[in-house]
């Protein structure tokens, strides 16, 4: 029970709940952000939520690239329980000890997807902000070990910014960006791995299927691995 | 020509206006009623054509379902490498043969329930399931289902029975069955392994809170194929 008494009722539930639990931490990816670019955190997390309304209802979904495991909180909202994988185990652990002190149906683990598979198999997986970064040459076993780890009728999302986007990102982000796809080349990738290719476009946290090369962001959505 | 304006602006139209060539379209009673009576209703409904385009992507086979007069149909054929188009309505199949009719986009008087109609990578159905009555919505669905290639894809597109209080009484009259983003999810389940539920307000398709959209689209992918035929 919190000292601080609202004075509209509806509001001590906030307070109290503050008082018990403490603040909830933005994480180390975000707090920069929400620092330094306070607009960004708000269409970093538009992607992953498109990401908890198209896989809303699947049982077991694995995050490639999961990052700190921040973006992976909205996604919980809509599915049983979520897996993140990451080749920086600072980041692993980050994930584990926030999933495991808030209760989250989460769990992270150091592994890099272009060495294999992860153990377990999964009806939906998701990367945003992933692709982009992994060498060309690797980008091929970057998608076959997804789409290894899915079910026959499994889905997949894929996140990354448009190339027509480069000219305006930050230094640091293009600094990392060695892999960057336009609508045509993100489709050609993946339709080699997957049946359905479903693209759709973000502009702000604004999700629209409009014309690809004024897209800011390229969300693709994947059905049906092709099973070699 | 010889009463246009003369001007060095109206000669430049002139030259744009010869690489328009001069075919004309007529609208049917079905799209004429909607011009007159709400024109902006074209733009939702053609919006709705444009993402069912946008995901069935090109190059594909593609069946319409419940095309009418056929104006939205065009739309889906721009992509398409083929496209058949079918309504039980004589008059509007009669009406879109006259005028939009292609060697890409055929048009025939059909009932997908009972008329072999061929295979195709993708369908589509707008405005159509809330005119089925419920205890034939499963037969409906399964049999575009079984229309499809194994790993095909069906958009369905319906109002939401949230709006149904501002809709038009002409309208309403024809709502049989109409549709909660929910119920038209579990429907595609029942046929499709796969269903992405998108919702629509104006022109606008978005993936918000769905007891508020206007209109709900489910991209159903993959057929269950479970009942025996």
């Amino acid at each position: 029970m919190s000292d601080v008494r609202s004075k509209e009722p509806q509001y001590q539930q906030a307070f109290d709940a503050y008082a018990a639990r403490g603040p909830f931490s933005l994480g180390p990816m975000l707090s920069d952000t929400w620092r330094q670019d306070p607009r960004r955190l708000t269409f970093v997390l538009a992607r992953y939520k498109f990401v908890s309304k198209m896989l809303a209802g699947k049982k077991s979904v694995l995050e490639i690239g999961s990052g700190d495991g921040f973006g992976m909180q909205v996604v919980l909202q809509t599915v049983e329980r979520a897996h993140g994988i990451d080749f920086d185990q600072a980041f692993v652990d980050y994930g584990n000890r926030v999933a495991a002190a808030e209760g989250f149906a989460a769990s992270f683990s150091v592994h890099d997807i272009t060495e294999g598979p992860p153990a377990g198999t999964f009806d939906a997986a998701y990367s945003l902000d992933v692709i982009e970064h992994v060498e060309p040459a690797r980008e091929g076993l970057f998608l076959t070990n997804i789409a290894a780890a899915l079910t026959a009728d499994g889905v997949c999302i894929i996140g990354t910014p448009n190339i027509t986007s480069a000219p305006y990102a930050s230094p640091q982000s293009q600094e990392g960006h060695i892999n960057l796809k336009s609508a045509e080349t993100l489709r050609s990738s993946l339709e080699a791995v997957f049946r359905h290719v479903f693209l759709f476009s973000m502009n702000d946290e604004v999700l629209h299927t409009g014309y690809f090369p004024m897209a800011h962001y390229l969300l693709a959505l994947c059905v049906d691995p092709r099973r070699p | 020509m010889k009463d246009d304006i003369n001007t060095s602006e109206s000669k430049q139209w002139a030259g744009v206006k010869s690489l328009l060539g001069d075919e004309r379209l007529t609208l049917g009673p079905y799209f004429t009623y909607i011009a007159r009576k709400s024109p902006r209703r074209l733009l939702h409904l053609f919006s709705y054509y444009k993402f069912a385009a946008k995901m069935i992507g090109p190059g594909k086979r593609v069946l319409e379902v419940g095309s009418s007069e056929g104006f939205g149909s065009i739309v889906l054929a721009e992509a398409a490498s083929s496209m058949l188009a079918i309504d039980l309505d004589a008059d509007a199949i009669a009406v879109a043969k006259a005028s939009v009719e292609s060697e890409k986009l055929q048009f025939r008087v059909a009932d997908v329930l009972t008329d072999p109609l061929g295979t195709f990578d993708a369908a589509v159905s707008l405005d159509v399931i809330e005119h089925i009555f419920q205890e034939h919505e499963d037969a409906f669905v399964d049999a575009i289902a079984r229309s499809l290639e194994p790993h095909g894809i069906l958009i369905l597109g319906t109002p939401n029975v949230n709006a149904d209080q501002y809709a038009s009484a002409v309208s309403r009259e024809g709502h049989v069955n109409l549709f909660s983003a929910e119920r038209l999810r579990e429907l595609g389940l029942r046929h499709f392994h796969n269903v992405f539920s998108f919702s629509a307000n104006d022109e606008m398709v978005h993936t918000g809170f769905s007891p508020l959209a206007h209109y709900l689209l489910a991209v159903c992918v993959d057929p269950r194929r479970t009942k025996a035929s």
